[in-house]
C-alpha cells in the first residue's frame, strides 16, 4: 500500500472512532447513564 | 452478608457504588445488591459536615463547601466496616426538620421516612450532628425517635469544641439519649474508624423500622421535638450555648456591612478578573510554544497527506487552541476555591440579599447562581433548593446567562486577540474587559428576574432568607490543591473527549469532499463544512459573523469551548504549510474586524449555546415548554444584543 491509501485507513480508523465516541456518549446521556455535563464535581456521579 | 430483617426482597441495582452480582444455576447474572448490602443514610442539617463524612466513609469525592446545600439530590457509595463488610452509604441533602420545605429537603426526608418511591428506606440512619450546634442536631435525632426510625448519633465538628475548653462526651450523650452516640469526622483519616467499628454491630441492623409511610410531623410535634432535645441538653449537662468565634463576629462587622460588605465584594471579584490574565500569561506561553513545536514536529517527520492533515490542521490547531486556557480557568477557580471554603460565600449571599428581593428572588438564589459560575447544570440543579416556586423556575431561566467556565476559554480568545494588552489606570485592559463581560452578564440576568418579577407580581413574593453562617475558615492548602487537581482534570478530560472528537468530526466535515484540481479558491469552501458555512453566513451576516464562525457555532452547541477549536482547526485547514503552528489569536485579529470580534463576544454572554443545559432544564421542569421558550429567549437576544454592538461598533469605524 502507498502512503496516501495508509493515511486514508489511518484517517478513516480516527474518524469512525470519534463519531463512535460522540454516539455512546449521546446514548448513555439519553439513558441516564452518564453526567448531564462533564465539567463540574456537582454532577459528575449522576445527574443525567 | 445477610439480609436486612423485615424488608421486602426486592432486587434492585443502586445506580451508585458497587454492582453486586451472583450466578444462578442457570447461569444467568442476578443482581442481588438490593438484598446484600446493609444501607446507611447520613442525615443532618446543612453544612454538619455530611458530605466529608461520606467522601472518607467511600472514597468518594463529591464536592463539600463551607456553605449550605451543596448536595442537592442523594449519592451513593460503598465503604467497609472494620470487619470488612459492604455497607451502602447514602448521602442525603440537610435538612433541619422533617417537614420538608423545599425539595432537596423533601428527598431526604422521604428516603429516612420510606416515602421515596425510588429509594428503598435505609435500614440505619446515621444523624450527622454538629458538635457546635447540639440543639439543632438532636431535634432531628427527636424526630426519628418519636418515629422510631433505627438510628446511630455521629458526631462531627468535636476539634471546635475542644478548642473551646469544653468537651461532649459520646458515652455520656449517647445514655442521654438512648442510642448509640460515636464521634465521627471527615477531615481526617482515623476520624471514622469508631463508626466503621460501631457498625459491626448486628444489633443495629436487626431493629426493625416499624413506621412506614410515616406522615410528617405536625407544627406541635416539632416544637415538641425541640424540648426534647433540649431537655436532653440540660439532662447531659450541655445547655451551656459555645462561645461565638470572635474572629467571625470581628470579620463580619464589617464584611455583612451593606456598603462596605458591597465595596469588599466588588474589589474581590475585580482582582479575580485582573488575575485571570495578568497571572496567566507565563503558562500560556508554554503550553503555546509546546503547541506549536508539537504540529512543527509532526509536519516535519510525517509525510504530506490526509492523517498529516489531521494531527497538525485538526488536532493540534484545535485542541491545542483550548489546552492554552487551562492556566486561566485554574486561576478562577483557585480563587472561587479560597472563597468557598473560607466561608464567605454564605455572607456574599446574605449580602445580596435585599438586592435579590428587588428583583423578585432570594438569597437562596445566591447558590445556584454562584454555581452557575462553574456550570449551568449544576446551579440549575441547586436551585432545587428554592421552595418557592416562580423563583425556582425565575433563577432556573437566568443561571445561563452567568459566565460558565466553558466561556473563559472563548472569552480570553477574543480579548486576547482584539483588546490591546495595555494598562488603564494602572490595570490592566484585558481584565477589565473581562470583568466587564462577567457584570453584563449578572446585569443581564437582573434585568430578566426583575422583568419576571413584574409578571408574577401577582403570585406572591419570594420568602425570607434563612440561612446558617459558618465560621470563617482558613482555607486548607491541601483542599485548595486538590479542588485545583479535579478542576484540571475536569478540562483535560473535556478536552481529550468531547472537544477531541468533535475537532476530528468537524476536521473530515471541513476536508471531504476533496475539492478538484480545477477549483478556484480554498479547499475548505468546497468541503461539507464550507458549504453549510457559507449557507448559514446568510443569518449571520447582519451581526458580522463570517462563515467561519458560522462553521465554528454549530460543534460549539455541545460545549461552548469546542467553538476555539472549530476556529483552529477551520483557519489552520484555510493556511498553507508554511503557517504550522501559528496561533489562533493573531489569525483571527488579521482576518476580523473589531466590530465582529466585539459582536462574538456579546454573543456569548447571552447565546444558549450549550444543548447540554437545556436538556437538564427539560428534565428539572418536566416538559419542554421552559428549555423551548428558554432557549428561543437566549437566542434572540443574544443575536439582538450582538446586531446593536455590531451597528454601533461599525458606525464608530471598526467595521
Amino acid at each position: 500500500m502507498d502512503n496516501d491509501t495508509l493515511q486514508l485507513i489511518a484517517v478513516l480508523a480516527i474518524v469512525v472512532a470519534a463519531a463512535g465516541y460522540l454516539l455512546r456518549r449521546a446514548w448513555r446521556k439519553q439513558k441516564g447513564e452518564a453526567p448531564a455535563c462533564d465539567r463540574c464535581e456537582g454532577c459528575r456521579s449522576k445527574c443525567g | 452478608m445477610s439480609a436486612a430483617p423485615g424488608r421486602p426482597k426486592q432486587a434492585r441495582a443502586p445506580s451508585g457504588g458497587s454492582d453486586v452480582r451472583a450466578a444462578t444455576s442457570g447461569g444467568a447474572q442476578v443482581n442481588i445488591s438490593g438484598l446484600a448490602q446493609r444501607r446507611l443514610a447520613l442525615l443532618g442539617n446543612p453544612n454538619c459536615g455530611k458530605t466529608a463524612l461520606f467522601n472518607r466513609l467511600t472514597g468518594s469525592r463529591q464536592k463539600v463547601g463551607n456553605y449550605a446545600g451543596v448536595t442537592v439530590e442523594l449519592k451513593r457509595g460503598l465503604m467497609k466496616t472494620a470487619a470488612s463488610r459492604s455497607v451502602t452509604v447514602i448521602d442525603l441533602p440537610g435538612t433541619y426538620s422533617l417537614s420538608a420545605g423545599s425539595q432537596d429537603e423533601a428527598v431526604a426526608c422521604g428516603v429516612v421516612l420510606g416515602h421515596s418511591l425510588s429509594e428503598r428506606a435505609p435500614d440505619l440512619t446515621a444523624v450527622v450532628v454538629d458538635a457546635t450546634r447540639l440543639r439543632r442536631g438532636l431535634r432531628l435525632v427527636a424526630a426519628l425517635k418519636r418515629l422510631q426510625v433505627p438510628l446511630v448519633v455521629l458526631l462531627n465538628m468535636m476539634d471546635r469544641v475542644r478548642a473551646q475548653g469544653r468537651s461532649v462526651d459520646p458515652a455520656q450523650l449517647a445514655r442521654t439519649l438512648g442510642v448509640p452516640v460515636v464521634e465521627a469526622t471527615g477531615i481526617r483519616p482515623e476520624g471514622t474508624e469508631a463508626l466503621r467499628q460501631l457498625l459491626d454491630d448486628d444489633t443495629l441492623w436487626h431493629k426493625t423500622h416499624p413506621a412506614r409511610q410515616t406522615p410528617l410531623p405536625t407544627d406541635s410535634q416539632t416544637r415538641a421535638d425541640d424540648a426534647q432535645a433540649q431537655a436532653w441538653l440540660a439532662a447531659a449537662g450541655l445547655d451551656q450555648p459555645m462561645k461565638e468565634h470572635a474572629w467571625s463576629r470581628r470579620l463580619d462587622a464589617w464584611l455583612l456591612q451593606p456598603l462596605v460588605g458591597t465595596v469588599v465584594l466588588l474589589a474581590l471579584l475585580f482582582l479575580v478578573f485582573q488575575a485571570v490574565f495578568a497571572w496567566a500569561e507565563g503558562p500560556m506561553g508554554l503550553i503555546e510554544n509546546a503547541t506549536a513545536a508539537t504540529g512543527q514536529w509532526i509536519a516535519a517527520t510525517l509525510p504530506g497527506g490526509l492523517l498529516r492533515s489531521l494531527l497538525v490542521d485538526g488536532i493540534v490547531a484545535g485542541v491545542g487552541g483550548v489546552l492554552v486556557f487551562l492556566p486561566q480557568i485554574l486561576i478562577l477557580f483557585f480563587f472561587i476555591l479560597v472563597l468557598e471554603e473560607s466561608g464567605y460565600l454564605p455572607r456574599a449571599a446574605l449580602l445580596l440579599d435585599r438586592l435579590m428581593h428587588a428583583i423578585g428572588l432570594s438569597g437562596r438564589a445566591f447558590i445556584p447562581l454562584l454555581s452557575s459560575f462553574a456550570c449551568a447544570i449544576p446551579g440549575i440543579m441547586a436551585a432545587r433548593t428554592i421552595s418557592d416556586r416562580r423563583t425556582r423556575w425565575t433563577t432556573v431561566f437566568i443561571a445561563p446567562l452567568m459566565t460558565c467556565s466553558a466561556r473563559l476559554p472563548v472569552y480570553a480568545l477574543l480579548i486576547g486577540a482584539f483588546i490591546p494588552a495595555r494598562k488603564v489606570a494602572g490595570l490592566s485592559l484585558q481584565g477589565l474587559v473581562l470583568f466587564g463581560l462577567y457584570a453584563l452578564g449578572i446585569l443581564s440576568a437582573v434585568a430578566v428576574a426583575w422583568v419576571a418579577k413584574q409578571w408574577g407580581r401577582a403570585r406572591g413574593q419570594a420568602g425570607p432568607l434563612m440561612m446558617e453562617l459558618p465560621d470563617y475558615h482558613w482555607p486548607r492548602a491541601k483542599d485548595v490543591a486538590i479542588g485545583l487537581w479535579q478542576r484540571a482534570l475536569i478540562f483535560l478530560r473535556n478536552v481529550g473527549g468531547i472537544i477531541l472528537a468533535l475537532t476530528v468530526i468537524l476536521w473530515a466535515l471541513s476536508s471531504f469532499p476533496v475539492a478538484p484540481p480545477d477549483h478556484a479558491g480554498s479547499a475548505i469552501a468546497y468541503s461539507l463544512a464550507g458549504r453549510i458555512g457559507h449557507a448559514l453566513a446568510v443569518l449571520f451576516e447582519p451581526v458580522g459573523f463570517n462563515w467561519q464562525i458560522a462553521v465554528a457555532l454549530i460543534p460549539g452547541l455541545a460545549a461552548r469551548e469546542v467553538v476555539v477549536s472549530a476556529l483552529g482547526t477551520v483557519y489552520a485547514l484555510s493556511q498553507t504549510g508554511d503557517e504550522v503552528g501559528t496561533a489562533l489569536a493573531p489569525l483571527i485579529a488579521a482576518d476580523w474586524s473589531l466590530a465582529t470580534g466585539l459582536s462574538l463576544l456579546i454573543w456569548f454572554v447571552f447565546a444558549p449555546q450549550c444543548l447540554a443545559t437545556l436538556a437538564v432544564v427539560r428534565k428539572e421542569s418536566g416538559g419542554w415548554v421552559l428549555p423551548i421558550s428558554m432557549a428561543a429567549f437566549l437566542f434572540g437576544l443574544a443575536y439582538t444584543a450582538a446586531f446593536i454592538t455590531y451597528r454601533l461598533a461599525a458606525a464608530l469605524g471598526w467595521a
